[in-house]
């Protein structure tokens, strides 16, 4: 009777994350067993079956905003391929000469259908999730005008994974328009290539050409990708619920309360929440891909062992993957490719140069990529802040390169050197670590609060087990957080150098295997925050 | 290679060691009943546990609105009935019933008053198989206990838990008035109660009249948590379920709560000066029941007429001083 209640309810939220029992003890075995005894030509259904039993279990009748944005694209792309179709019908039949006139106009409607295709998905994210941030901020100004109008702020019921679902939507028009990917006539395909369950949630922000043909063409489940697939997902559960979420109420209570506490405590609170965003959305991601490996399906990876990274340029470059790479491809090259920024960009090479010459045009696309990756993340101007301070500090990366490099060569130092590398990849962590604290504080002003106290009363006079025990943590929770970051870490330095643990495993006798399974299923059962005293954590970056 | 029924059976006996390994841990986890460990979450509601075994005539169950709304002290102080508040914050209808169960264990209440606020308090698909599976496994509800094995080594050194002073009840003089005075006479739709919710507590229910308990739903005051939407959906289900009901809301002149004075924190709970007259009320009302004797000359009951001593004591001054 629960179930079928869960079932029909139709509510919503009965299904909050990748690593909830619901999902993992009933959704998914349900999905493997039913997709292993389901006929060949079947399965393909019975996965776009799955992911949409899947988001109306986390979003209930708010579904129908990704059916209609599935119809929405399926029929923008065809329309896309029937102009391009009339196009190369049109131009075989003219002399080669009027060609390049006719193919313009056939070029300009295209445009016109992808703008449409645009302005139509974007609009409505905008509209869904930046409508109460932009009518507050016009109330503001009117009543700084002296005018007492008061716009009602509106409220939408936004469905969970919006702000992915919709880039994907977008990546596709414009690869149909750009030639990169067919359109598709085929609706179910396309439905799944949208829907598709494990990263419906939080992503990755995945290509037609991806993933697409993959889900269609299925394949049985095979033992190797079965076993990998549960292997990576555990990887996943001992980062969201050993590290995550047993530090999400101490993160808390620095953030969210209004304690004036000090420097040093506000350092250790946003170092926290630095590796709680990491440890949860890298860790839902190993589920994800881990979950689709299951089913025979590669996804993008989304991250790359971030705090690695020697140059923030280099740390974007390894966190939220598939973001970038979208913000890349379709803001970055476009503005850049403009004919005014080509323009622009050979007339200051020759004048500055070609380092800084490509640097200005390059500068004014990274400008656009930083404003809408801040935007992207919420609608709040601590986000449209945290998107500046990443571009100011690529912005002044990419202009110091060249009087480093210079320095670097005067003073004999090799920037291969470890000691130089390592200060590198701290200095990276550190001014990521700052970037957060704006992200996490409860608006701009508060962020900036914060932040001045960091800086002018870095101390620790008043950490005790009494300060840590109001803030809901005790020694005990930092020394598990420890010893489980080194357990990650060990295993981000073999990863690094290309060494397959889940693979050198495979090879190893079963009663090994099994050893260390158990293992690190009873230290998550033991360590992990949850149960009594613990509040379960939705997956962070689903909110964005 | 294909997953084969060969594949399959490993995985049942994988799974199967790993239920026997956590089978096997609970034995290691499970704290001795009556130990801090035991009600380590809620010490105040787990304090029933330390009462004289059949001590307790009447349970409160229900969340923050009840150890905010009911003082058992003042009900044994007046009518001699000892009752005890097995409420805990944001309590979920699957921890009342717990808590019901454990309570049952060494008492027999005649009667269990259950708050209304639960009936809402929504609780996902998790909640409910977590708690199921911490029945079978209870190493799944004791796991954080590895932090006091860091500490006592597991040399058994548990301090037995003494019952809670006021006897569940929270007391607070904090004043933070609630402007939402007319929360009962918004018209709105009525509230349904979650078919989980409504199913959790039919268990309860029937819990209760096997053992012969009378069950009989009460809302505390709160102009936060409160509407007339929930009272009539309520209402609703008691008359579907043939059970008592009273609402404190809705009896304004009788209780005659001052919203600008008896909350701690704008209507969401309230204090001490609103706790008495809800006790009060609550109190004539379970006198007139004719179900209860009056034990305050049993010699069994002498640490509650110690305990009542101090706590009237106790609270008339501190009141005293605040009205001053």
């Amino acid at each position: 009777m629960q179930l079928s209640s869960l079932l029909l309810a139709g509510q919503g939220k009965s299904l909050t994350s990748l690593f909830s029992l619901l999902y993992l003890i009933l959704f998914l075995p349900a999905c493997i067993i039913g997709y292993t005894v389901i006929p060949k030509n079947w399965k393909k259904y019975f996965l776009l079956l799955a992911s949409y039993g899947f988001f109306w279990l986390i979003s209930g009748e708010l579904l129908i905003y990704l059916i209609l944005t599935t119809f929405s694209v399926h029929y923008f792309g065809i329309w896309l391929d029937r102009i391009n179709g009339q196009m190369k019908e049109a131009l075989a039949a003219l002399p080669k000469e009027e060609r390049k006139g006719a193919k313009a106009g056939f070029v300009k409607k295209q445009r016109l259908v992808v703008a449409l295709a645009v302005v139509l998905h974007i609009g409505l994210l905008l509209v869904l999730k930046y409508s109460p941030f932009f009518t507050t901020n016009v109330n503001l100004l009117l009543n700084k005008m002296g005018l007492s109008i008061n716009i009602e702020i509106p409220k939408y019921l936004m469905p969970i994974g919006i702000s992915f679902f919709t880039l994907q939507a977008v990546s596709y028009i414009v690869d149909v328009y750009r030639g990169v990917t067919k359109a598709d006539d085929n609706l179910f395909r396309l439905a799944l290539f949208m829907s598709f369950f494990p990263q419906i949630i939080e992503g990755p922000i995945c290509r037609y050409n991806q993933t697409a043909e993959q889900l269609w063409n299925v394949k049985p489940i095979e033992y190797k990708n079965l076993t990998f697939g549960i292997q990576r997902i555990l990887y996943g559960m001992l980062k969201k619920i050993v590290i995550a979420d047993r530090l999400n109420l101490f993160v808390s209570n620095i953030f969210d309360k209004n304690v004036d506490y000090e420097g040093g405590i506000i350092a250790i609170g946003a170092i926290c929440y630095t590796v709680q965003l990491y440890m949860d959305f890298s860790g839902s991601m190993d589920a994800v891909v881990g979950t689709a490996e299951i089913f025979g399906v590669v996804m993008p990876e989304n991250f790359q062992r971030p705090f690695f990274s020697k140059t923030i340029s280099e740390f974007w470059k390894r966190w939220h993957i598939t973001l970038g790479a979208w913000f890349k491809d379709y803001i970055f090259y476009p503005v850049t490719s403009a004919k005014k920024m080509k323009k622009l960009t050979s007339g200051a090479r020759k004048k500055l140069g070609n380092h800084y010459g490509p640097l200005i045009a390059g500068s004014i696309a990274l400008f656009c990529v930083w404003f809408c990756n801040g935007l992207w993340h919420g609608s709040a101007w601590s986000f449209i802040f945290f998107g500046m301070y990443h571009f100011v500090l690529i912005l002044i990366g990419n202009m110091l390169e060249p009087p480093v490099q210079t320095m670097n060569k005067k003073l004999h130092i090799n920037p291969k050197w470890f000691v130089y590398r390592l200060l590198q990849i701290l200095r990276t962590c550190v001014l990521v670590v700052i970037g957060e604290l704006f992200f996490r504080a409860r608006g701009l002003k508060a962020g900036m609060n914060l932040f001045t106290k960091m800086v002018s009363d870095f101390s620790f006079t008043t950490l005790n087990d009494d300060l840590l025990k109001t803030l809901s943590a005790d020694k005990y929770d930092f020394i598990i957080v420890g010893v489980t970051l080194l357990i990650i870490l060990t295993v981000s330095i073999l990863n690094e150098k290309g060494i397959c643990i889940r693979g050198s495993l495979a090879k190893r006798n079963i009663v090994l295997r099994w050893c260390l399974l158990y293992a690190l299923l009873l230290y998550i059962i033991i360590f992990g925050a949850y149960g009594l005293g613990y509040k379960p954590v939705d997956p962070m970056y689903a909110q964005f | 290679m294909p997953v084969t029924i060969k594949h399959a059976a490993r995985a049942l006996i994988f799974v199967g060691g790993l239920v026997l390994l956590l089978f096997l841990l609970s034995k290691v986890f499970i704290p001795a009943e009556g130990t801090i460990d035991d009600g380590v979450h809620t010490l105040h509601s787990n304090g029933i546990y330390g009462e004289a075994d059949n001590s307790i005539d009447l349970v409160f169950l229900g969340d923050s609105v009840v150890y905010s709304s009911i003082s058992p002290l003042q009900i044994w102080d007046k009518y001699g009935i000892p009752t005890y508040c097995c409420s805990t914050s944001a309590q979920k209808l699957w921890y009342s019933e717990d808590m019901l169960k454990k309570a049952f264990k060494k008492q027999s209440p005649k009667v269990v008053m259950m708050e209304t606020n639960s009936l809402f308090t929504k609780f996902n698909f998790d909640d409910s198989i977590l708690h199921k599976a911490e029945t079978v496994l209870p190493v799944l509800q004791y796991h954080d206990r590895w932090k006091v094995f860091a500490e006592n080594t597991f040399d058994g050194r548990e301090e037995v838990i003494s019952t809670n002073e006021y006897k569940g009840y929270k007391l607070s003089y904090l004043i933070n008035p609630s402007e939402n005075l007319k929360y009962m006479e918004q018209k709105l739709a009525i509230e349904s109660i979650p078919s989980r919710n409504k199913s959790y507590f039919k268990q309860i229910r029937s819990y209760c009249e096997d053992r012969g308990a009378k069950l009989i739903l009460f809302t505390c005051p709160s102009t936060k948590n409160w509407n007339k939407a929930r009272h009539d959906a309520v209402a609703k289900l008691s008359e579907e379920l043939g059970l008592d009901y009273i609402d404190l809301n809705m009896m304004p002149k009788d209780l005659m709560i001052d919203w600008s004075k008896d909350t701690r924190d704008r209507g969401d709970h309230l204090n001490h000066f609103g706790a008495i007259k809800t006790t009060e009320y609550l109190g004539q009302y379970i006198s007139k029941l004719g179900i209860f004797t009056d034990r305050r000359n049993e010699e069994n009951y002498q640490s509650w007429n110690t305990a009542a001593e101090k706590f009237i004591k106790k609270t008339t001054k501190a009141m005293k001083k605040i009205q001053q």
